[in-house]
């Protein structure tokens, strides 16, 4: 198999590059598939590919496509509800409040909290913060923002930039495989702000987007950023 | 022209590079700014792509479109950081015109839906590799018989089948399976090196 010190099988190299060319058949497609799940060096072989033969695409002259595909796109995607929205709409924290349960469930929210604050202080100590520098492109945007992924205690240190006039700035988060973003608050005009993280985002803090967006005085009037997004990075170990 | 140029070109792709990771990240933001601008940027090359492969304008239309569907609803898995943002976006596009094309032919004698090309999960030591074998293909493609070369190039860009090979060459199928499996071992040997 591994001859003359090759770090992957010959075979299954070949089967990764016919998978990626969509040479096989489709049972094939699904068997190779499913024993991508448990092997890491056969998912490598397949990245690989991907990457090495990306390069042909990325050779093709470009053709303009007509404007009304786009029309087309945003109507599906836009029109008659809000793209990525789950089924149970308000998801924001003033959707929340506006509810007549919503005391009661923040209510239990906070109970749960201070249980959880109390096992978290009794474990065993391993460094919980994750930390993301939130810049612009041209990087006359910049903050920092930490969090704590047992306790969901946050800071933002403002470094450079700010709000247009007459805006304001506003932090969200979008931990992976979350339906949609959630806002962590707005800023203050000066100095830091120190957030919360609500306890069901925390179990997937790693990875999870950071932004800071600029809207309206009051903040964005939906559950997801409306303005320019100013600066945003990936929350990950320092 | 001049002998800076290849860094400036480096340094030029790695800033278009870190420009769509982000639109792609602001994207996954549900921010349909970036997401426009996404599309500006990027729907030229996908479109290109889609007429290759489906060889018909209305088709490739249809297929563009379906792809930024998915492009808007997948943006949160991108993994920025290793990967070419533009090779997540190609894949995509690839994939599903290879997708429309196979269920043209295919009747509805198999209800299944094909299956979507499964994204690896993310695997920083993976990433790190491709990320080294960027721009190698080209000249691994060189080394091979031009016959060959075409073909690896024709099945990418096209989406030919094994059996649309094999015409093409006007081979017998087996021969031209053996060619590619091989052609592809040589390649992969070629961008280890």
């Amino acid at each position: 198999m591994s001859e003359r010190g090759r770090t992957y099988d010959d075979d299954d190299a070949a089967l990764a590059g016919e998978y990626v060319l969509r040479l096989m058949s489709a049972e094939e497609e699904r068997a190779f598939a499913a024993r991508l799940d448990g092997d890491a060096a056969l998912r490598r072989e397949v990245a690989l590919w991907q990457e090495a033969l990306g390069e042909l695409g990325a050779d093709v002259e470009p053709v303009d496509p007509p404007a009304r595909v786009l029309a087309a796109v945003e109507a599906r995607l836009f029109e008659g509800g809000e793209g990525r929205q789950s089924a149970g709409g308000d998801r924001g924290w003033r959707g929340l409040l506006a509810r007549p349960w919503a005391a009661v469930m923040l209510a239990a929210a906070a109970i749960a909290l201070v249980a959880f604050l109390t096992v978290a202080v009794l474990r065993p100590f391993v460094d919980p913060v994750l930390v993301a520098d939130l810049g612009s492109d041209s990087g006359d945007f910049l903050v920092e923002v930490s969090v704590d992924a047992q306790t969901g205690q946050g800071r933002l240190e403002r470094q450079a930039g700010g709000p247009p006039p007459g805006r304001v700035m506003q932090l969200w988060i979008l931990p992976e495989g979350a339906d949609g973003p959630t806002s962590l608050g707005i800023l203050p005009d000066a100095g830091p702000y120190d957030f919360i993280v609500p306890a069901d985002l925390r179990d997937a803090l790693g990875g999870a987007l950071v932004e800071v967006s600029e809207e309206p005085p009051g903040g964005s009037p939906q559950d997801g950023p409306t303005g320019e997004v100013l600066g945003l990075g990936r929350l990950g170990r320092d | 022209m001049t002998v800076a140029e290849p860094e400036a070109a480096g340094a030029g792709r790695r800033a278009e590079h870190e420009r769509l990771e982000r639109l792609i990240a602001r994207t996954a933001m549900a921010d349909r700014a970036a997401f426009r601008d996404l599309y500006a940027a990027t729907a030229p090359k996908l479109f290109a792509i889609c007429l290759r492969i489906l060889s018909d304008r209305a088709e490739a239309e249809d297929a563009l479109q379906e792809v930024y569907v998915r492009i808007w609803s997948r943006a949160q898995t991108f993994r920025p950081g290793g990967r070419s943002p533009m090779t997540w976006l190609i894949a995509i596009a690839r994939n599903h015109a290879i997708d429309r094309l196979r269920s043209r032919s295919s009747r509805a004698e198999d209800d299944a839906p094909l299956p979507e090309l499964v994204d690896p999960a993310p695997d920083p030591e993976a990433e790190t590799m491709a990320a080294e074998l960027r721009g190698r293909i080209a000249a691994c493609l060189d080394e091979l018989p031009v016959e060959r070369a075409t073909a690896v190039r024709a099945a990418y860009l096209e989406g030919s089948t094994y059996r649309e090979l094999a015409a093409r060459f006007d081979v017998p199928l087996n021969t031209m399976r053996t060619w590619l499996r091989r052609s592809l071992q040589s390649l992969r040997r070629c961008l280890e090196r």
